[in-house]
Formats: structure tokens, C-alpha cells, sequence
């Protein structure tokens, strides 16, 4: 017995690794050269078809190769743009705007660096540009010919468990696509207020903001509360006469003032720091393929309502003082997205009690006070390789409304459709917005082709349509052609 | 004494005659998955798209961490560096290895420093026009395909297990590919080639893989090749600084970590 297992096990084992070997040894890596045959990268085996470097050709030298420093004291980045965007206007065949911008973004941080690919825990942004546009300053103050300007400009402290940011920031909130209710805090770029035709245009705006990370337990994966106070709010500045963005109504009530019927003052923007802070704070958890939030707001109106007021003036005689203001307001929401298979749905629900609302009878122009509950419900799915689809249905209902002389309900939807071809260089598609109670709409045809990495072109018809006192249609006269041409460096 | 040394001799018979048994296709693929058994991953990733002469770059940071009980889930975190007109956008995901859930996607588009939900219809799209596409980057859980062994050959002189992996008919919505035909060293259980064939069943693309490197004890591909025959592309894809087993935090992972 003490033979059988001493001698004979390990010989028949020993002949049986003979005959097969190869199959045994499968599990075991073979770090030798074979020679005349592939070559072995330093730590690596044979049949290697990549260990002599000859497919991968210089390309693949220097940046990526280089060894990371995670611990790195100080980074900085510096990147930007140039770009030419000229708008026509198809009514009168007159250029809008002749926008020629170097745009100009740097990024830096310090302190050590946990992991490649994580951020160092103190960082700052700043981006800034210079515009030209002769053709818009052409058309109204609102636009200078040259302009050199800082956009963003922020400080991050990234710390475990929380971060917090100071600066001048755009800060969106919301998951719907095109109309968000309680993205408040940014107001609206009046000098180019449409970035796409489904989309508006923000500024940034002086805030803090934290953001704690809070403990999860059960379904929860994620659950954070950002905080962002903004000290003085910004509200949306009145265009400028004979700007391409002043709206008929605008226009009339500076006619009537023109014509003496009243007196328009100047519009009064919020102008005591802290006094006229904004604050914003939202509640936002990750489960089951959900995310949710509860958000909070107290600010200002960023589009103006009309104070009607009538004074004594010089002559003794009354006269009607109608004064473009931002009341305060304070709104509640809730939004969510929720992964469902290959969609997306998003909702938000923003109530807004005691909100300040115009009154749209044919006498001069005021505001009352009343409830408006204002929703978004949208899906969007990739159907094929690239076939996006977007769709969000909002809607705005108003308490009272027959005492305002508004719609107590409104509605409408955003789209969004595209596709990629010629190997994805080129995305073309529609997107717009549609109301169905007098908004007017969009509808915005578009072409990107991407030439190679740093090049994009685009062009686009951007059509408006409605009645004249409509959200959308009040740019009736605005149908657009943009080109736009962009490198990036 | 004969009765009991027949007895022996036929079990230790059994025994190597299971060990020399051909494995399954879904056990060699288990394997495969098994090869990295790190519990977090950093890495640079480099890609060089050829297209004819035009030549598009793209470089990325990316940083991944197992989770659940069986280290089966994953969530990857993907910031871009290049190009330029891309700089600093992330994506995060967090990929579930059971069948029947989605995974979850942010995006966080840093000039409006918002975190949107993406959904995974996408996955057949192009990798940032790339010929890889979004579902093959992911970590693709092995019971998401049928695998089924053809057999063995050589590739580049190594013995490569050749195992067919059709996607699971539920599934098959989701995927460019009726089939991968996946050569599997029997070494170190990592890929050499995939051929991915198309719905049609002909041959879309070739992924051809090399850089074999054994980092902190893990084989791992540095780098691989995908070439469309049809469309006369290749994408070169090569992994760099590459660590595992750092004990990334977890706050690194969630949505508050996107913005820049």
C-alpha cells in the first residue's frame, strides 16, 4: 500500500502531465520568449501580438504612457474655442447677429490626488471670452461690438462627504429637457435667449453652494442635500429697443410710452445683497433606478411683471407709472427620472403659491398674486443605434385664472429627434417646442458634421411661429438661418 | 489487495479524465470574468481611431469599484480629457450583474453643471465614433450571452478556446451582435480575438487583443484593436497607469462627485 501511494500516484500523474501537458499547465501563464517568435513586453507572455509596439504606432507615446503623478501638489488645464456664428433673418434677409468669439477656459487644483481620475480637493474654474458682433450692435444696445467678459469663475472644496462651491456659476436644476419649473436661479441670457429651438440660453450668476453627502441605508444608494444661496438675485434684463429679442409687447408698451400715454420707468432689478438673496434647497435620493428630489425655493421673478401705479406728477395731473419689477415668490418641487429599459422618463411638478402673474386684459399691463402649479412628464429613448427620440409634455395650471383673464390651464410639448450618419460625424435632426394654447411654437432643423476632433459645423433653420402675444410667437418675425463654425483647441 | 488497487486506480482515472474533461463555454467565460478580481481598478485610456488618413484622438481617465455580496456589481466613473470639445465630461455608471436590472447612467455636461440620467439604449451606438461601440466597453455579464464551445486554435501560436456566445433571446435588442466568436487563451483565460458578427450573421468587426501585462497580480489586456472591414476603420485602444486594489473611496462613485 505505502508503495501504491508513494511511487505509483505520482508516476501515473507524472506521465499524465507528460501527455498533457499543455492542457494542464492552461491555467499557468507562460512568461518566456519563444525564439524567432513574438517578443514579450516586459512583464508579459508570448503570443502577444502587441508586445513589439509595431501596430501601435508612435500615437501612443508620450501622453499616455506617462507615468501619473497621483500625487501631484498643483494641475492646470487651459482650454477654449474659437467660433464663428452668423444668425440671418429670413423676413428681412438682415443679419441678427455676427457673433465671432475666443472663448477661453482654464482649471486648476491643488492637493494630492487619491486615485487617477479622482480631483484634487481644492480646484477653481474661470472661463471668460471675447465677442465680436458688429452686426448685432448694429441692431440695439444690448450688444456692443467688442465685448471682453468674464463668464464662470469658482472656487470647489471637495472634502469626504461634502464639497462646496463659491464663485459665479451656471447652476441648472431639473431632469426634464427643455422646460425645467424650478430651474430658477440662472436667469435667461437676453442677448441670445435661445440656444437651440428647445432650448434657452442662462447666465451665471454669484452663488455657494454645498452639497453634503447623507448616510443611505436599505434601497437608498445615493442621497445628498445641496444648499445654494445666491446673495443678490439676477433676474432677466429687458431687451434693449430694436433689439431681435424684444418682444411686440415690449415694443407697445414702450410705443405707448413713446406716445405719452404713460410713463415706462426703468426696470427695478434686485439691488440689495443679502436683502434680496435667493435660496435653494433640494433634497435628492438615488433607488431602484430612480432618482429623486424635493427642492425648495425662495427668490425673485426673473421675467418682469408691470407695476401699475398712478402719481401726481409735475403738472399736478395724475399719470399712470407703469414700472417693470421682480417680485419675490417661493416655489416647491418635486422631480424624478427613472431608467426603464432603453428610456428614460422625467418628470417635475413645481408649485408656486402667491405667484406674481400678468394680467392680460387690454388695459395697461399689471400683475396679480395667485397659485400656479406648472408640470413636466417626458420619456426620451435611442431606438436602433441612434435613433433619439425626445418628447416632454408640460403643462401650467392657474388658480383664479378667469380673474386674471388668463388660460387656467396651458400646455404644450418639447421634441427633440436626431440621428448619426457618415460613421456618426454627422447628427441631424428636428427640435422644438409646440404649445397648444396660443404659446405659438418652434421648429428648428439642424445639421452638426464634426471634422475630425476639433471642427464643428452646423447649420440650422430655426422657425417661429404663433400669435403675437404667444411665448414662441411673439418671435415671429425672427425665423433664423445660423451657421456656425467651431474649433476647439 | 487487487480488488482495492483496481478501486484506486479507477478513481484516480475518474479523477484526471474530469480534470482533462473540455470545460463549458459559460465555465471558460467565467473564468475569463474571473481573471480580474480586483475590488476597485484606475487607468488612463487612450484611443486612436483610423480613418483612411485622418486620424481622431481620444484620452480618458476612468475609475471602477465592485460591489454587492459577491463583488459582481460594478460602478465606473469615465472622465474625458480629449478632445477638447469634450474636456471634463463624465459619465457614471453603475452596472448590476443581475439579468433583470437596468443599470443606472449619469452624464454630468459640465458647462451647465448638471448630472442628467441617461438611459442604456445607446449601448449600440458608436464609442465616441469609435469602432467600438458603447456595449463593448462595458463589463458585459457572463449569463447575458448562451456560451457554447466549438473547439480549439491557435492564435499567434497560443491554444485559444473557441466559445460562441449568442446573447440570450431577451436581450438581443440590445446588442449590434447575433454572435461573438471569442478565442480564449487557455493560459491566462483572457481574449486573443473576438469576431462579432452582425444580425445577418456576417463577420462586423475584429478585435484583436495583446499587451498582456500581470499588474499587481492581475493579467490584464492593455491593448487591443478593433478593425470594420466594411467601413475600412480601425480603433486602437490602448490602457495605461493602470492599478488595482487601491481601496477607492466610495463617495468617488455617486452623482455629487460629477461636477467639476
Amino acid at each position: 500500500m505505502g508503495v501504491f501511494v508513494n511511487v505509483l500516484v505520482p508516476l501515473v500523474f507524472f506521465l499524465l502531465t507528460f501527455w498533457f501537458g499543455d492542457d494542464i499547465r492552461a491555467g499557468e501563464p507562460q512568461p518566456t520568449t519563444s525564439p524567432g517568435e513574438l517578443q514579450t513586453s516586459d512583464n508579459g507572455i508570448e503570443g502577444d501580438p502587441f508586445a513589439d509596439d509595431m501596430r501601435f504606432s508612435s500615437d501612443f507615446t508620450d501622453a499616455s504612457e506617462e507615468e501619473h503623478d497621483s500625487q501631484s501638489e498643483v494641475q492646470l488645464d487651459l482650454h477654449g474655442y474659437l467660433e464663428s456664428r452668423n444668425r440671418l433673418r429670413t423676413t428681412d434677409s438682415e443679419f441678427i447677429s455676427t457673433r465671432q468669439r475666443l472663448w477661453l477656459e482654464g482649471q486648476g487644483g491643488y492637493g494630492a490626488v487619491g486615485a487617477l481620475g479622482a480631483q484634487p480637493p481644492l480646484r477653481g474654474f474661470v472661463s471668460g471670452a471675447v465677442d465680436v458682433d458688429p452686426m448685432a450692435a448694429d441692431l440695439s444696445d444690448d450688444h456692443d461690438t467688442a465685448r471682453i467678459y468674464l463668464e464662470e469663475a469658482f472656487l470647489t472644496v471637495d472634502r469626504p462627504g461634502y464639497n462646496a462651491v463659491v464663485g459665479r456659476k451656471i447652476h441648472r436644476i431639473g431632469t426634464g429637457d427643455g422646460i425645467n419649473p424650478m430651474d430658477l436661479i440662472n436667469p435667461l441670457d437676453y442677448r441670445d435667449p435661445f440656444a437651440t429651438g428647445s432650448s434657452d440660453a442662462r447666465l451665471p450668476v454669484l452663488l455657494g453652494l454645498a452639497t453634503i453627502n447623507l448616510p443611505v441605508w436599505g434601497s437608498f444608494q445615493e442621497a445628498n442635500l445641496d444648499m445654494i444661496v445666491v446673495p443678490l438675485a439676477q433676474v432677466n434684463e429687458l431687451n434693449s429697443p430694436g433689439s431681435a429679442w424684444e418682444g411686440p409687447g415690449l415694443r407697445e408698451l414702450r410705443a405707448g410710452h413713446d406716445e405719452g400715454h404713460y410713463i415706462l420707468e426703468d426696470q427695478e432689478e434686485p439691488n440689495q445683497a443679502f436683502d434680496q438673496a435667493e435660496y435653494d434647497v433640494r433634497l435628492a435620493a438615488t433607488l431602484s433606478n430612480w432618482d429623486l428630489a424635493l427642492i425648495g425655493f425662495y427668490g425673485y421673478l426673473d421675467s418682469p411683471v408691470f407695476k401699475r401705479e398712478y402719481r401726481i406728477g409735475w403738472n399736478d395731473l395724475e399719470e399712470l407709472y407703469i414700472t417693470p419689477i421682480h417680485p419675490d415668490f417661493c416655489a416647491f418641487g418635486f422631480t424624478f427620472a427613472k431608467g426603464l429599459d432603453r428610456s428614460t422618463l422625467r418628470g417635475e411638478l413645481a408649485v408656486k403659491p402667491d405667484l406674481p402673474v400678468m394680467m392680460a386684459d387690454d388695459s395697461p399691463p399689471g400683475y396679480a398674486r395667485t397659485t400656479v402649479m406648472e408640470g413636466v412628464l417626458g420619456i426620451d429613448r435611442t431606438f436602433g443605434t441612434n435613433f433619439y427620440v425626445n418628447l416632454q409634455y408640460f403643462f401650467t395650471w392657474t388658480e383664479q385664472a378667469e380673474d386674471l383673464t388668463n388660460k387656467t390651464w396651458s400646455h404644450g410639448i418639447t421634441y427633440d429627434v436626431h440621428d448619426s450618419f457618415l460613421q456618426d460625424d454627422l447628427e441631424a435632426g428636428i427640435r422644438g417646442i409646440l404649445g397648444f394654447t396660443d404659446q405659438g411654437w418652434t421648429f428648428e432643423t439642424y445639421a452638426e458634421y464634426q471634422l475630425a476632433d476639433d471642427w464643428l459645423l452646423e447649420a440650422s433653420l430655426l422657425f417661429f411661429e404663433g400669435s403675437a402675444s404667444g411665448t414662441y410667437g411673439q418671435y415671429g418675425d425672427n425665423d433664423l438661418v445660423t451657421l456656425r463654425v467651431r474649433y476647439s483647441f | 489487495m487487487f480488488k482495492f488497487t483496481t478501486i484506486v486506480m479507477f478513481m484516480i482515472l475518474m479523477s484526471v479524465g474530469h480534470a482533462l474533461a473540455e470545460p463549458t463555454g459559460r465555465e471558460i467565460m467565467i473564468k475569463t470574468d474571473e481573471v480580474d478580481n480586483s475590488r476597485d481598478a484606475v487607468m488612463s485610456s487612450m484611443m486612436v481611431i483610423e480613418r483612411g488618413s485622418a486620424k481622431l484622438i481620444r484620452r480618458m481617465e476612468s475609475m471602477t469599484k465592485q460591489y454587492g455580496d459577491n463583488l459582481k456589481d460594478e460602478r465606473t466613473l469615465i472622465r474625458f480629457i480629449e478632445p477638447a470639445d469634450v474636456h471634463d465630461t463624465a459619465y457614471l455608471t453603475w452596472s448590476y450583474d443581475d439579468p433583470e436590472r437596468e443599470d443606472d447612467m449619469w452624464v454630468c455636461l459640465p458647462s451647465e453643471s448638471l448630472v442628467r440620467r441617461i438611459s442604456g439604449g445607446g449601448k449600440k451606438g458608436a464609442f465616441m465614433r469609435s469602432d467600438l461601440a458603447n456595449e463593448d466597453i462595458e463589463d458585459r455579464a457572463v449569463d447575458d450571452d448562451d456560451h457554447t464551445l466549438k473547439g480549439s486554435e491557435e492564435i499567434g501560436g497560443i491554444a485559444c478556446y473557441v466559445v460562441e456566445s449568442v446573447p440570450r433571446p431577451e436581450l438581443k435588442k440590445d446588442t449590434n451582435y447575433s454572435k461573438r466568436v471569442q478565442f480564449i487563451r487557455k493560459d491566462i483565460y483572457l481574449p486573443a480575438k473576438i469576431d462579432c458578427y452582425d444580425k445577418r450573421g456576417k463577420l462586423l468587426k475584429t478585435a484583436t487583443f495583446g499587451g498582456y501585462k500581470e499588474i499587481d497580480g492581475i493579467w490584464t489586456v492593455t491593448r487591443f484593436l478593433y478593425e470594420t472591414p466594411r467601413r475600412k476603420t480601425r480603433t486602437m485602444f490602448q490602457r495605461s497607469n493602470i492599478s488595482y486594489n487601491q481601496g477607492l473611496e466610495d463617495a468617488l462613485f455617486l452623482q455629487s462627485n460629477l461636477t467639476r
